[in-house]
């Protein structure tokens, strides 16, 4: 396996054991495309999304794996010199 | 601005006791004080409101957190009677304090001055074995209060808390015994020894990188990490080496995913200048953590190439 291979697995199995469960058919893994390499997501179903980043895989796992778990939307508060909002 | 220093702990382990004392010191004269109920506090000279643990949405349309809305209005109603560059907020013993940071972070006119805990030394090993309430509350601490010491050792108890909230510095006090220096000079600590607590399955570590971070980077991470830890990200804190610009470093601050704003200082405050974020949270893993920070800086970079 290599070190990507290796941190692939790591990112989906440490966002399974924070959410407390198994794959249940769902799985991730990153493959090349066209435009670069991309993060595939296929449901218990068959069906599967391309996410450009892990930040996107993670949140779909997320939806399929754990729907009940309450998803968290960073807000930064008050006027900063360096915040995004 | 006030400053709020905000004095939490379970039921019973000695909050009131220790406001009362602090209370008494010449220092904090003109002090305000927000309380969930009036009881016997001395307030010969501090001013003093009541909070109503009323829960409100936060701003900006989040419907997954509830700020704690009485504590701006109980703040604007002692600045109504006098100014007071201080406010010393005491909780209910039950309270949870992550939505009181989050309002103290978010409020107009507030500046959050950290967060104390007490635990008494008596019933604290127990208190937090059966209630989640009080291991939040120390795991939040900014600082850790042992109370009642001259009742019971502490030893075993202040372990238990150092592999709760290793960042915390914990003292003592008995009969509320105390400097208020102690309290009034409250920081967040930006780094911290690892540690976690089993049975509560609450760690902190410290994320560290050397090499900066792209901003967007950076910004990608908080996101993620919020939406996959949820509820069980506590609390973020620390400093970045910004890849934009690494000789000021951004302080980092959330409770939960509610953030201060993205800070830069002037310089680094020391020698080490490399990044480090100190997260406490349960069940995130920190391989996890450090590989999410990674896969995401490269995806940003090979964006720019």
């Amino acid at each position: 396996m290599t070190g990507d291979a290796a941190r692939d697995e790591l990112l989906v199995r440490g966002a399974l054991a924070l959410w407390g469960v198994e794959p249940g058919g769902v799985t991730a893994a990153r493959e090349e495309t066209p435009l670069g390499p991309a993060w595939r997501v296929t449901g218990p179903d068959g069906r599967s999304r391309l996410h450009p980043s892990v930040s996107g895989a993670l949140r779909h796992l997320r939806s399929l794996l754990a729907p009940e778990r309450r998803a968290s939307r960073v807000l930064f508060m008050r006027g900063g010199e360096t915040g995004p909002e | 601005m006030s400053r709020v220093i905000a004095i939490t702990g379970f039921l019973g382990s000695g909050k009131t006791t220790l406001l009362k004392a602090l209370l008494a010191h010449e220092a904090l004269a003109g002090d305000g004080v927000i309380v969930n109920e009036f009881g016997d506090v001395g307030i010969d000279h501090a001013l003093l409101e009541a909070g109503e643990e009323e829960l409100v949405e936060l701003g900006s349309g989040c419907l997954c957190c509830a700020a704690r809305g009485d504590i701006p209005a109980a703040a604007a109603r002692l600045q109504a009677q006098r100014p007071c560059a201080r406010i010393w907020l005491e909780t209910s013993g039950l309270a949870d304090p992550a939505p009181i940071l989050q309002t103290l972070i978010a409020a107009n006119g507030l500046e959050a001055g950290g967060l104390a805990a007490t635990v008494d030394a008596v019933n604290g090993a127990e208190t937090l074995a059966r209630y989640p309430e009080a291991v939040k509350q120390a795991a939040l601490a900014d600082l850790l209060i042992v109370t009642k010491r001259d009742l019971a050792p502490a030893e075993d108890l202040e372990a238990r808390l150092r592999a709760l909230n290793p960042g915390a510095e914990i003292v003592e006090a008995s009969f509320g015994a105390l400097d208020p220096a102690r309290l009034t000079a409250i920081t967040p600590r930006l780094d911290a020894p690892d540690g976690h607590d089993h049975a509560a399955g609450i760690s902190t570590f410290t994320l560290r990188r050397a090499e900066p971070v792209p901003a967007v980077a950076l910004t990608l991470f908080l996101e993620t990490l919020a939406d996959a830890a949820g509820p069980d990200l506590l609390r973020l804190k620390g400093l970045v080496r910004i890849a934009e610009a690494p000789e000021r470093p951004v302080v980092v601050h959330g409770v939960q995913h509610v953030f201060h704003p993205l800070e830069r200082l002037a310089r680094w405050p020391g020698p080490d200048t490399s990044t480090r974020i100190v997260v406490i949270g349960r069940g995130i893993r920190q391989d996890w953590a450090d590989a999410l920070m990674e896969a995401l800086i490269e995806e940003v970079e090979a964006c720019s190439i």
